[in-house]
């Protein structure tokens, strides 16, 4: 009995570069160019059905809530159409983009695979430039997009980013600081595959179904970030909330001194929920004032607080949502 | 020259004899055989090796010169390596048995098959000249090839019948095996005759 084919769903939101040498459509720029950037790659066809869905081009401004939000909804909308989906993006916002899908698409039962191009659209011809092109070879879209549809025919079914030959985790990635084909990574139990001949499976990926999907798309992203340092004072402080903002995030490594500056200074903000983010474990327990996360990423910290104050106004909940699992987010010990 | 070999696991007790057969006339072909299909003429790849190229982010399969595919059982695993052999533009065999859907996969590149991707139904008997074929995509002259593809009739003595049987025996080599291998080394020790062949190319 012949097998039927997987139907792919490709959402895009830039991150198509195909490679320095490409000629013609070298990405998509417009909806218009989605046909001849395809045709530049029709061994992809052989692997499945692959309906592309346009949202943002190269040239767009960097994606934002509003574009995850659509994409989470499209998703949302074929996901008893497709077998899985996979999301070029933009890779300065990709991070972000993944973790905030993740805890968007609540109990997901099909892939949904980020990856893109390392290669910006205007690159410069420079000697180093070339130099680092001819030395890393598969910066462009090609071999990512190979791999990703790939793990979006097969699984595993959770948010994931895929570049290099690593399968990492959404909401535990975090960029590497050298230039790799491997630009994302994540603690070892939030590897969800690496690629040697093939697609390799991690342990770890292969999560039970935990219920029903729901699409819950509702951010608050009115949401101060502050990197806190020593030298930094109480003036410093009130210009943040003087933004009225509905939740504040401090990164910080002083913890007590942080602490101590809030308690003192602002007791009248009380209501605005506030995050202390940081990335020492030996960190004070969460005040009734203060939550202190020291156990996800930075990216899915801000994520997921404006997703929490999207979905409740209760302080206490939020901080409550804040310390529980929502999506595999949590970092175990030791990781 | 160097090949990964894959074999898809379903039904794998009807297909596993076939993927031996493959794997033994790929090395008698000269060549060296990385798969995931158990066989003794598999060269296994060091963790050491694997963890050295994961840390680079590329795929396993840039360090093989080429791929072969038994493609008679479906999996997407063949869709997904054709699409790097493609990508990677791998000298490929696609060989596959009566009933495989492989053509129609192909068939969704919407575009000739490029030349350095052989497809081909195949029985045990004609793989032989099937791989002799293939090894010409990696640009060895079948002038000087590898492949043992010439019949050559010897006649021997008792006595070297009988050293062949003992050098032979209990081992994986066949007696043909071991001559080829004997008159191998001869010809990589041979310097007036590797002249020979670099003058003669020149001639041409």
């Amino acid at each position: 009995m012949p097998t039927p084919r997987k139907k792919i769903g490709l959402i895009i939101l830039g991150g198509t570069v195909l490679s320095e040498e490409s000629s013609g459509k070298n990405a998509v720029i417009s909806k218009n160019d989605i046909k001849p950037w395809l045709s530049n790659m029709p061994e992809i066809n052989i692997m499945a059905d692959i309906e592309p869905v346009f949202i943002l081009g190269e040239k767009d401004k960097e994606p934002n809530l509003i574009h995850w939000k659509k994409m989470g909804e499209i998703i949302a909308d074929k996901i008893d159409e497709f077998d899985g989906f996979v999301v070029t993006h933009h890779v300065h916002s990709l991070l972000q983009a993944s973790c905030a899908l993740s805890f968007m698409l609540q109990n997901l039962s099909k892939p949904v695979v980020f990856t893109g191009s390392q290669i910006p659209l205007t690159i410069s011809k420079v000697k180093t430039s070339k130099k680092i092109l001819k030395k890393y070879k598969g910066l462009g879209i090609k071999a990512n997009l190979i791999n990703a549809l790939q793990i979006a025919i097969q699984g595993p079914s959770e948010v994931s980013i895929m570049f290099g030959n690593k399968l990492v985790r959404a909401n535990q990635a975090h960029i590497t600081k050298s230039l790799s084909l491997n630009l994302f990574n994540a603690p070892s139990k939030a590897t969800l595959a690496t690629i040697d001949f093939g697609i390799k499976i991690s342990e770890s990926a292969r999560q039970e179904n935990k219920g029903t999907f729901k699409l819950e798309a509702l951010f608050n992203d009115n949401v101060s970030v502050a990197n806190f340092y020593t030298d930094q004072n109480a003036e410093f402080l009130k210009w943040v909330f003087s933004k009225k903002p509905s939740g504040v995030i401090i990164q910080s490594h002083d913890i007590d001194s942080t602490i101590e500056l809030l308690n003192k200074s602002f007791p009248k903000y009380s209501n605005i929920p506030i995050l202390i983010h940081t990335e020492s474990h030996l960190s004070p327990n969460t005040t009734k004032q203060i939550t202190v996360i020291s156990n996800m990423t930075f990216e899915a910290t801000v994520m997921k607080f404006k997703w929490a104050l999207g979905q409740t106004k209760d302080k206490k909940q939020i901080a409550k949502l804040m310390k529980e699992n929502a999506a595999l987010e949590i970092i175990e010990e030791g990781e | 020259m160097k090949v990964y070999f894959f074999g898809p696991k379903t039904e794998i007790e009807n297909y596993n004899r076939s993927y031996e057969q493959i794997i033994e006339q790929l090395t008698k072909a000269g060549l060296k055989i990385f798969s995931k299909t158990e066989s003794a003429f598999v060269t296994p790849l060091s963790e050491d090796k694997i963890t050295e190229i994961q840390a680079t982010g590329e795929s396993v399969l840039h360090h093989v010169d080429g791929i072969v595919i038994e493609a008679t059982a479906p999996d997407s695993e063949i869709g997904y390596l054709l699409a790097h052999a493609i990508l990677q533009k791998k000298p490929t065999l696609c060989l596959y048995q009566k009933g495989a859907q492989i053509k129609k996969t192909l068939s969704h590149l919407g575009q000739k098959i490029p030349s350095f991707i052989i497809v081909k139904p195949y029985q045990k008997n004609d793989l032989e000249s099937i791989i002799v074929d293939y090894v010409k995509l990696f640009g060895i002259d079948p002038e000087y090839s590898d492949v043992p593809n010439i019949k050559f009739t010897l006649r021997i003595s008792q006595k070297i019948s009988h050293y062949l049987h003992w050098k032979t025996h209990n081992t994986k080599n066949t007696k043909a095996d071991f001559l080829r291998g004997m008159i191998q080394d001869i010809i990589e020790k041979d310097e007036k005759y590797k002249k020979y062949i670099v003058q003669s190319k020149g001639k041409k």
